[in-house]
């Protein structure tokens, strides 16, 4: 048999790709190319050795002999290849893009049941849209922002929560059926607050608006609050007495038993709430003594009176928790890590990192747990974590001591590793007695003036996983709330005595369960002592600088709501959500223990954290917004509805002027939705603010140089609303 | 056959022509993209049509069908480096390294590459090489490489993508049943 000149080609051009080529199709293709110009100069100068005949086996058997090898390259480098050829998690940015290009489209893809949402939904030609939902009351009507945008706002509390996994969009006659991811929380008690004489604990689950209060014996009410609560104090005085709940658009009391309303008052952005007894910024005589902090547009402490509220202080943001005693209240700020202790004067403490927890020890002592802290310069710009406690002097407001908290136990083999005390969530300090719930490593530690090491009171084995909170009543038993197991779990010398459950485990969904796994292995640490909460504070941002695998220096960025954007990262490094597993088993030195399909865990777990709400501008600054949005192009990248086209541009081509990144750094276009809570801004967070993304130099990002002034507020109005 | 050629070609250039007068007067980064994703789809388009000649024309004039054939991989080749020409213009301009690093844009180059070798081969000085038919092949290659091209372009849409792919599909079995057939 004679052997084809396609034959020839091909059996020169695999060995030489073998031999020489890399995991590309280009190497692959010029391989080919050398192949054939090699059997074509053959075929000019010497035909004859091209007349090879052969007996089909022997054809076959040197076929093989000379093919084989390259085959067995090629399985070998398929693997590489695929990833240099952006083939990685095709499927899913596929479907992500699929779901936003078939219009009608909606944005975002997942519904909650339980907290308000704005959608928006991209119906070009469409006059009016209205979106149905199995559950809901009626149909919800669509704004019509223009540019065959509209956008919905649906509250479950007012609307009716989805019972069925999809939307229906009716645009004029036409409907359309849409899948969504829905989600049903469960119920989610983080901080335990105690009763000034420690007789009593409670603690609040927002997702699931309950309010939980228990005692030495376990259960002793559970009572409905307002939509989502956020925080609680418990307040004994003549003035007011029981549990002071801050919710999402109100501060009400409430009895600690009956669970009676005993007053309320309207609050927007209320963020957290403390009693203030005796605190020097609370005017005496005020009636009560409840400190608030807000958010918001006029962040700050409130003063909770009887005409409604006061303003104490002003702050930058509304803090994450308020600590109050004799001598101060002190107000944890997360965007610029900080402290402020407002005594008699104010002072700021820069931490560096953000306060991830607080606990008055007595009048003059606070201690903050953080995930790292060095006097004078912070550690910036690395993935180090070194989780301790620090000593605030309230009367000097300066850090007096460091205790880092991360040790090692004999459950651990390899040099350097720690498995105990790692992510400290919670404080409780009583009398001589300090306890400490850390989430990276399920345990509680409980510290004896006097003892040499704290006693561990270890919560693998019981269902309270990743603890939030943690409290001694005056008994001695240890209370420790956890999300994870929607419990309050009480224990008398080291032992659980009692679980008191704030909803049916049994009743949980599949999809519940594997969403509860994934929240584990986000705040479950790893060897080096870093869990995915470490950064992603409350599974958001620490807004700190970090170089997580050796690339640049990147501000953390928020995990909440970024489901349907696949990929992710800045540079759209990682295919898919699961993929940062990747990070914690390779860079971080893999997780304590051992559990299978921790990828698909954790994807479920991020893909369901609602996303921060937006602001409410009026609707027609909204539409001009949009208007000019529009006129500058910005739909070509931010594409209706999600606000990215989910693609990837070279740094070079939008920002040329900007020499911090390689020209051909890949970046990926983010969504603009929630945008306006999010900030610093661009890859390297070199726009600390929303307007200044627009300072960028080039004419690139969208045609913004030519708008007037007045264009670009109309234009930062519209992005805060998304 | 170089009439037809010419005419391509010249259709292609005129269109070009057109959009950079427009570009000139009303120039914007979107402008250059609208230009490069209207000339990006003149090349696939005109690829297909190439591939598509063979099995349409089967069992009519051959000569007809190769006329065809040539004058739209002809047309395919030259609005591919127009093409090229416009994304250095505008939508790579000052990131000419992802040209090569980034898989997208080194798909579309290759495609082009193998392009330009058959527009070179393809003349009568260059025929004598004999290497035009197992270089023919690669057309469908090209056609891979495209789809690569359009899977992560920023500015492609799914829907073009799915068109283009399942019609490379379409004509490749059909031209492997005719030869099956044959
Ligand atoms: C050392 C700090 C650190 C740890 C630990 C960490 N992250 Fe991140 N994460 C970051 C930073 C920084 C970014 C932004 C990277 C960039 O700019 O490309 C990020 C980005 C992300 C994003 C992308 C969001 C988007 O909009 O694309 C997700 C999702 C994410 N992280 C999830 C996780 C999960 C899950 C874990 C645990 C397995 C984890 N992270 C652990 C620092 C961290
Ligand atoms: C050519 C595509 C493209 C166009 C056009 C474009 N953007 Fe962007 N945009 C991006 C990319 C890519 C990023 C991410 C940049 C980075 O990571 O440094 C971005 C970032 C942003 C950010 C910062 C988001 C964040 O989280 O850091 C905002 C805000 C923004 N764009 C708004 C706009 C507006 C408004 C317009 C129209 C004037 C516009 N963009 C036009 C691609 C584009």
């Amino acid at each position: 048999m004679r052997v084809p000149r396609q034959g020839w080609v091909l059996g020169l051009a695999a060995p030489l790709w073998a031999l020489f080529g890399g995991p590309d199709l280009a190497s692959a293709l010029f391989a080919y190319l050398a192949a054939l110009v090699v059997v074509g100069l053959v075929a000019r100068f010497r035909p004859r050795a091209l007349e090879l005949r052969l007996p089909p086996l022997g054809l076959g058997l040197v076929a093989v002999a000379v093919v084989g090898p390259a085959l067995g390259a090629a399985v070998e480098r398929a693997p590489t290849l695929a990833e240099n050829e952006g083939l990685l998690g095709v499927a899913e940015h596929l479907g992500d893009r699929w779901a936003m290009e078939r219009t009608p489209a909606i944005a975002p893809g997942v519904v909650f049941t339980d907290r308000p949402q704005r959608f928006f939904v991209h119906a070009p030609g469409a006059s009016a849209v209205s979106v149905e939902g199995a559950g809901f009351d009626a149909p919800l009507d669509a704004e019509a922002l223009g540019h065959g945008l509209f956008r919905v706002d649906h509250h479950p509390r007012r609307d009716g929560a989805l019972t069925a996994a999809a939307l229906t969009i009716r645009t004029g006659e036409a409907t359309a059926r849409r899948p969504v991811e829905r989600v049903v929380p469960t119920a989610h008690p983080r901080r335990l607050r105690t009763n000034p004489s420690r007789t009593l604990a409670a603690a609040v689950s927002e997702e699931t608006d309950t309010l939980l209060v228990v005692d030495a014996e376990g259960f002793v009410a559970s009572h409905d609050t307002a939509d989502r609560p956020i925080d609680l104090a418990f307040i004994e005085g003549p003035g007011a007495n029981g549990i002071a709940v801050l919710s999402a658009d109100q501060v009400a009391m409430m009895s600690a038993r009956s669970g009676e309303t005993q007053m309320a008052h309207p609050l927007a952005h209320g963020t957290a709430i403390a009693a203030g007894n005796d605190a020097p910024i609370v005017p005496s005589g005020s009636g009560t003594s409840l400190v608030m902090g807000v958010g918001g547009e006029d962040p700050g402490l409130l003063l909770l009176v009887e005409s409604g509220t006061e303003r104490l202080a002003d702050l930058p943001e509304g803090p994450d928790e308020i600590v109050c005693t004799w001598i101060a209240c002190v107000a944890s700020l997360r965007r610029t890590a900080s402290l402020v202790v407002l005594g008699r004067e104010r002072v700021e403490v820069p931490l560096g990192r953000p306060a991830v927890a607080m606990a008055a020890v007595d009048g003059d002592t606070v201690l903050v747990a953080v995930t790292d802290y060095s006097p004078g310069e912070p550690h910036l710009g690395n993935h180090f974590v070194q989780d301790q406690l620090l000593t605030l002097d309230l009367r000097t407001a300066t850090i007096t001591e460091r205790q880092p908290t991360a040790w090692r136990s004999p459950r651990q083999a390899a040099a350097g590793d720690v498995d105990r005390g790692l992510s400290p969530m919670a404080i409780d300090a009583h009398g001589e007695t300090l306890a400490v719930a850390f989430a990276g490593s399920d345990e509680i530690e409980v510290f004896r003036s006097g003892a040499p090491v704290p006693a561990v009171v270890d919560l693998a084995d019981t269902p309270l996983l990743a603890p939030q909170g943690v409290a001694r009543l005056a008994d001695g038993t240890l209370l420790v709330s956890s999300p994870l197991a929607g419990a309050i779990g009480l224990f008398v010398r080291g032992e659980l005595r009692k679980l008191v459950q704030l909803e049916d485990v049994d009743a949980r969904t599949s999809a519940q369960a594997l969403r509860l796994r994934g929240e584990h292995s986000f705040y479950e640490a790893t060897r080096s002592g870093v869990a995915c909460q470490s950064c992603h504070l409350h599974a958001d941002t620490d807004h700190v600088m970090r170089n997580i695998g050796g690339r640049r220096l990147a501000p953390t960025l928020t995990v909440r709501g970024v489901a349907g954007t696949a990929p992710y990262l800045r540079d759209g490094s990682y295919p898919r959500i699961a993929d940062l597993t990747h990070l914690s088993t390779t860079l971080l030195g893999g997780w304590l223990r051992h559990e299978a399909g921790r990828g698909e865990a954790l994807d479920a777990f991020v893909r369901a954290l609602p996303r921060h709400p937006p602001k409410d501008p009026p609707l027609e600054r909204v539409r001009e917004g949009l208007d000019v949005f529009v006129r500058a192009g910005c739909p070509t990248c931010h594409a209706f509805p999600a606000f990215t086209s989910l693609a990837s541009v070279p740094q070079g081509s939008l920002f040329p002027e900007s020499d911090t990144l390689a020209s051909d750094e890949r970046l990926d276009v983010p969504s603009l939705l929630s945008v306006g809570t999010r900030g610093p801004f661009l890859a390297d967070g070199r726009a600390p603010t929303l307007r200044s993304v627009f300072d960028e130099a080039g004419g690139r990002h969208g045609d913004t140089e030519s708008l007037a002034e007045e264009d670009l507020d109309a234009l930062v109005t519209f992005l805060e609303s998304l | 056959m170089k009439r037809l050629a010419l005419w391509v070609s010249l259709l292609g250039l005129a269109a070009v022509a057109g959009g950079a007068a427009w570009v000139w007067t009303a120039w914007s980064a979107a402008s250059w993209v609208g230009l490069s994703r209207v000339s990006g789809w003149v090349a696939a388009g005109l690829l297909l049509a190439s591939l598509a000649a063979s099995p349409v024309g089967h069992g009519g004039d051959a000569k007809r069908v190769k006329r065809w054939r040539r004058a739209l991989g002809v047309g395919a080749a030259v609005s591919a480096l127009v093409h090229l020409g416009i994304a250095l213009g505008g939508p790579v301009r000052d990131a000419l390294d992802a040209l090569w690093t980034w898989p997208t844009y080194r798909a579309g180059l290759l495609a082009t590459l193998i392009l330009v070798l058959l527009l070179v081969t393809s003349f009568a000085a260059t025929k004598r090489i004999k290497v035009w038919k197992p270089l023919h092949r690669l057309t469908y290659v090209a056609g891979a490489l495209v789809a690569l091209h359009l899977l992560r372009l920023p500015f492609a849409s799914v829907v073009g993508l799915l068109f283009f792919t399942s019609a490379l599909i379409v004509l490749l079995s059909w031209r492997l049943l005719l030869r099956l057939r044959r």
